[in-house]
């Protein structure tokens, strides 16, 4: 990595708490993002992607969550212990879209309004209530309002949105879910950012327009060049989009790597079993990792992965967190490679011990691990 | 123009609702023991009158006709004598009614201006002390009889520290007619003097007949503005960067004040029927009152009127709230023009 | 929305229905301990049901509480709150507190009678309306919707003209008033469960849509309308007190609270006691029910209007 660092996230844990008693949700995430750079975070539903993304823009609400332990730096600044810096680096420098557009724009306000407040006001820190009031009720809107709207206007135009001063007077329930996520980002690049976070953007949309949306979205970052965390489920669209890749499971990373290198011979069980699990164009030799998401209130010790793992090492991932190894540049959170072998040796050894078809047989389940949408 | 449809739309609604209104109040009037004509004109009317009004009302024709005989009368503003003031019903109601409406405008507006500030500082400190005081006081007030929170009032502020009239609408002052309505009278012909006066009398009654709907609104306005500011939309707009105090004060403030429309407009005829029970212990000037002694002296044609009248005038209110609604939540114009 | 609430379902076990049960029903607990409102709200109600139940034994004079005759002692009218009289004595030298107690049993009567005459009619109007739909449901819920255009209070004045003053009037003529929440209540949840796909798959393969309905709309209504019945039961006695208030309700001697009230407003203010004791039994029953329908509506987490 000789790009510069925009984001880095360090042994992050945060745990909510509910009455069903505490749930340790992220546990130990590592996570860097290079000036530029297209990074995807990997998983499956409820693997607690979307909160590490709400972390780092400082969103997550707190209480129920609570970091326990780690730390989130923006170009070296530390963001988790200053609250109103985080807010002020957020407000100038990142950004987020999310998955469903819908729920994420107000239903009473048309999309001008929207859009030309978070212009107007996206560099307000201490606004006060004083202020608010006048405006509210002043007759005559500031003489740069105007300004604001042709701004807006203009950054639909660069979505390729048809008829944007007509669109700015619209509610967003009178256009597509293309056109509102078109909307959504071009709202998310208003503040003109450097580092912009993408949560499954695509996954409620039709598979055509996800295809136009993701071209928009790649278009968009070469030109303003933006880094972007790009998180999914959906490891087609990971691939096409990022340079390096994070497989999640359970609050955990598991593998990092370049996009190209995790695809082609995954190393850790879970990626492993990920990848496989994509339909084949043949029908054939496709396949699941049985079970689900571990109870975060109870998670296993060790390796979370374990009870789900066809390679498990009793005695071992069962009682000891694994931490990360090298193989080839890449990290693998797996015993397996705890000697940190050469890449021709791992791969041996994943596909020795890695079999899911036979595993998933003894275990009498066929479930997917790629299961359905994100929620939250 | 969409606005305009629905609003017409809307308002055609109200009519079949109208027209069962009459018919509903017209079987009561018709169920009640004895000769409608007499009941109607009082125990101290000639026979030659009786007979003369049962031929007026068709009591011989079928129930139909009768029926349509009486929607022809109201449809020309004729609600009949009424034997406690000797007036039409129809002249008593323009005398007795602004005082009604002037009281129950007033006490919604302190039930509004109270309680959405209560309820919103209630929900930005959710399970904090504010919230539980505020919550506390929103369970006195939808717990307390009307009547009861009236008479302690009286007693107090009135009686033992005589900072208010204890009852009455207006005191010695000089005061021109022109709506009905005192305060607003006060206003056009800039009669400050008339206008505190008024004011002070109003005070008592209207705070009293707020605390209810004070409490609905409140409660509502929390609830539903936690239940905003929950939404994915807010931290959208919040990951843009959207100030605090912006979000709470635009965003969620319009989205929640339907609800508390919706609650408000329900409340409403909660404060006419409460206004019944205030104007007597404030020995209030008003319909209510009206409507109660004709109600203790069988006045058919007064009550018949009084509920008819009271019947509109709500409908007309909830007519109100719907256009404010549609204002508010684009949505509901267009579910107006799909239906 | 935590991520971090995931829940295992796990298809074999589908046999422990009543473990499940169990469970629900050990969450519900919880939910309502959480809230100590509905705690206190519950000893109230369980309280003044304790009062009705027994007041001829709690009420030291209990002649002074008949409902068509009473004991009068004009030899001690209008004494104040005394060891002897807690609550002072009337205008005709009746003990307050015997009255007061009495008065519970009238409230309660009121406050159910109504209900569940409100709901006897209200309910299968909604679920007509809402499983026949079409003309039929049109044109009971219009009905509905007639009786709901004209205030509660104002409504049942009109029909107590019709009648005549009294308790039982008061009682009948409020219940009249009631019914179409219930209707509305229950034909929106019909409507509803109607659209779930579930039901309409059902329809689909021609199985008994009714049995379906019926099934799923029963257990659907039932938190819907236990927390409205807490809730009514306050707002029913306000009225009926209302009423009382009037002249309308029961008639003195009767010990209802809100006569109480508006006999006793003759002698303000001087006598202040013989109008606060008789409201605040109101206020406390009142507070009551709505302390408790409001940590009802917190368990079972619905909205009723």
């Amino acid at each position: 990595m000789t790009k510069e660092t925009i984001i880095d996230v360090s042994d992050l844990s945060v745990h909510f708490s509910s009455y069903e008693g505490r749930h340790r949700v992220l546990n130990g995430v590592d996570l860097t993002i290079g000036d530029g750079e297209t990074v995807a975070l990997v998983g499956e539903t409820g693997c607690g992607k979307s909160v590490t993304a709400k972390t780092i823009m400082g969103t997550l609400r707190r209480p129920p969550a609570e970091v326990v332990e780690g730390t989130v730096s923006f170009r070296g600044q530390n963001l988790l212990d200053d609250p109103s810096l985080h807010t002020e680096i957020q407000s100038n420098h990142m950004s987020m879209i999310f998955q469903d557009p819908m729920s994420h724009l107000s239903p009473v306000f048309t999309i001008g309004e929207m859009m030309t407040d978070v212009l107007h006001y996206h560099r307000e820190e201490g606004l006060s209530w004083r202020r608010l009031l006048t405006g509210a009720f002043r007759r005559k809107k500031p003489v740069n309002n105007e300004a604001y709207r042709e701004q807006c206007i203009e950054m639909l135009e660069r979505l390729q949105i048809p008829d944007p001063a007509g669109v700015m007077n619209r509610y967003p329930d009178e256009l597509s879910g293309g056109m509102r996520q078109r909307v959504l980002i071009a709202m998310a690049l208003l503040n003109e950012p450097d580092f912009l976070v993408a949560d499954e953007p695509t996954t409620a949309l039709d598979v055509t327009v996800q295809e136009q949306i993701l071209e928009l979205l790649e278009s968009r970052i070469v030109e303003e060049d933006l880094s972007m965390l790009y998180i999914t489920h959906n490891l087609g669209v990971a691939r096409k989009l990022a340079d390096r890749i994070y497989v999640m499971y359970a609050g955990t990373i598991v593998e990092t790597g370049e996009t190209q290198e995790v695809f082609d011979d995954p190393l850790h069980p879970y990626s492993r079993g990920l990848i496989e699990s994509i339909p084949k164009l043949t029908g054939f030799g496709s396949s699941g990792i049985p079970g689900g998401i571990p109870d975060y209130t109870q998670p296993p010790r060790g390796c979370r992965f374990y009870p789900r793992c066809p390679a498990y090492i009793e005695g071992t991932c069962d009682s000891e967190p694994p931490r990360g190894f090298e193989v080839d540049g890449r990290e693998v959170h797996c015993y397996l490679y705890d000697d940190e072998p050469d890449l021709e040796t791992a791969i041996e050894i994943a596909e020795d011990e890695v079999d899911y078809l036979d595993y998933g047989a003894t275990q009498g389940d066929t479930s997917f691990a790629t299961g359905s949408e994100e929620s939250s | 123009m969409r606005y305009t449809t629905f609003l017409i739309r809307r308002f055609l609604q109200v009519i079949p609702v109208l027209f069962g209104l009459s018919v509903l109040i017209f079987v009561l009037a018709r169920v009640v023991p004895g000769n409608p004509a007499r009941m109607a004109l009082g125990p101290r009317a000639s026979d030659e009158a009786v007979a003369q009004l049962e031929a007026e009302m068709r009591l011989d024709e079928p129930i139909w006709y009768q029926y349509l005989a009486y929607l022809e009368g109201i449809t020309r503003g004729e609600l009949g004598h009424s034997i406690t003031t000797g007036r039409d019903v129809a002249a008593d109601i323009v005398i007795f009614f602004p005082a009604t409406l002037e009281l129950v405008i007033l006490a919604m507006l302190i039930a509004l201006v109270l309680g959405i500030p209560l309820g919103i500082i209630s929900a930005l400190n959710k399970d904090k002390w504010e919230d539980n005081l505020s919550r506390g006081i929103a369970f006195i007030g939808v717990s307390m009889p009307v009547f009861w929170a009236a008479i302690l009032l009286q007693l107090f502020f009135a009686f033992n520290l005589g900072l208010f009239p204890s009852t009455g609408r207006y005191g010695d002052i000089e005061y021109t007619r022109i709506t009905g309505m005192l305060l607003l009278d006060s206003i056009l012909t800039l009669n400050v003097d008339a206008f505190r006066n008024v004011l002070w009398h109003l005070w008592l009654p209207a705070f009293s007949l707020s605390l209810a709907p004070l409490a609905d609104i409140t409660r509502m306005t929390r609830s539903s503005f936690i239940e905003e500011y929950n939404k994915e939309y807010v931290d959208g707009l919040r990951s843009h960067s959207i100030p605090e105090k912006l979000l709470v004060s635009k965003y969620v403030f319009k989205r929640s004040s339907t609800s508390t429309l919706t609650i408000a407009g329900l409340d409403f005829g909660f404060l006419i029927g409460g206004a019944f029970l205030v104007e007597i212990v404030f020995s209030y000037p008003g319909m209510a009152r009206y409507g109660v002694n004709a109600i203790l002296n069988n006045d058919i044609n007064a009550v018949v009127g009084v509920t008819l009248f009271i019947g509109l005038v709500y409908l007309l209110a909830n007519f109100f709230v719907d256009v404010m609604y549609g204002y508010l939540d684009p949505r509901v114009r267009k579910q107006g023009d799909a239906q | 929305m935590t991520e971090g609430t995931v829940e295992e379902v796990d298809p074999i076990e589908s046999d422990g229905r009543f473990d499940r049960f169990l469970e629900d029903a050990r969450r519900l607990l919880y939910r309502f301990r959480q809230n100590p409102m509905s705690i206190i709200g519950l000893g109230i109600i369980i309280f003044f049901i304790l009062m009705a139940i027994f007041a001829p034994w709690i009420a030291p004079y209990p002649g002074d509480a008949g409902y068509k005759t009473t004991d009068t002692h004009f030899d001690q009218r209008f004494e104040a709150p005394s060891l002897d009289h807690p609550m002072g004595t009337d205008q005709a030298g009746r003990d307050l507190l015997s009255r007061v107690i009495f008065g519970s049993r009238l409230s309660l009567q009121l406050g159910l009678f109504v209900l569940v005459v409100a709901m006897g009619i209200g309910i299968p109007v909604g679920l007509v309306a809402g499983y026949y739909g079409g003309k039929i449901g049109t044109v009971l819920m219009r009905t509905a919707d007639v009786f709901l255009s004209v205030p509660a209070l104002v409504l049942a004045l009109a029909v107590i003209v019709a009648l005549e003053p009294g308790l039982r009037n008061a009682m009948i003529a409020i219940s009249i008033v009631w019914w179409p929440w219930y209707a509305r209540l229950v034909y929106g949840e019909v409507l509803s469960v109607k659209e779930e796909t579930y039901v309409q798959a059902a329809r689909g393969i021609g199985s008994g849509t009714r049995r379906i309905l019926f099934r799923e709309i029963f257990p659907n209504i039932l938190s819907p309308i236990t927390v409205k019945f807490s809730l009514d039961m306050g707002y029913a006695i306000l009225v009926g007190a209302g009423l009382g208030f009037l002249g309308l309700g029961a008639q003195p001697p009767a010990p209802e609270w809100g006569t109480m009230t508006a006999q006793g407003r003759d002698y303000l203010p001087r006598r202040w006691w013989l109008t606060t004791f008789p409201g605040l039994a109101i206020f406390l029953i009142v507070l009551g029910f709505n302390f408790l329908g409001d940590g009802l509506r917190d368990m079972f987490d619905v909205e009723v209007d």
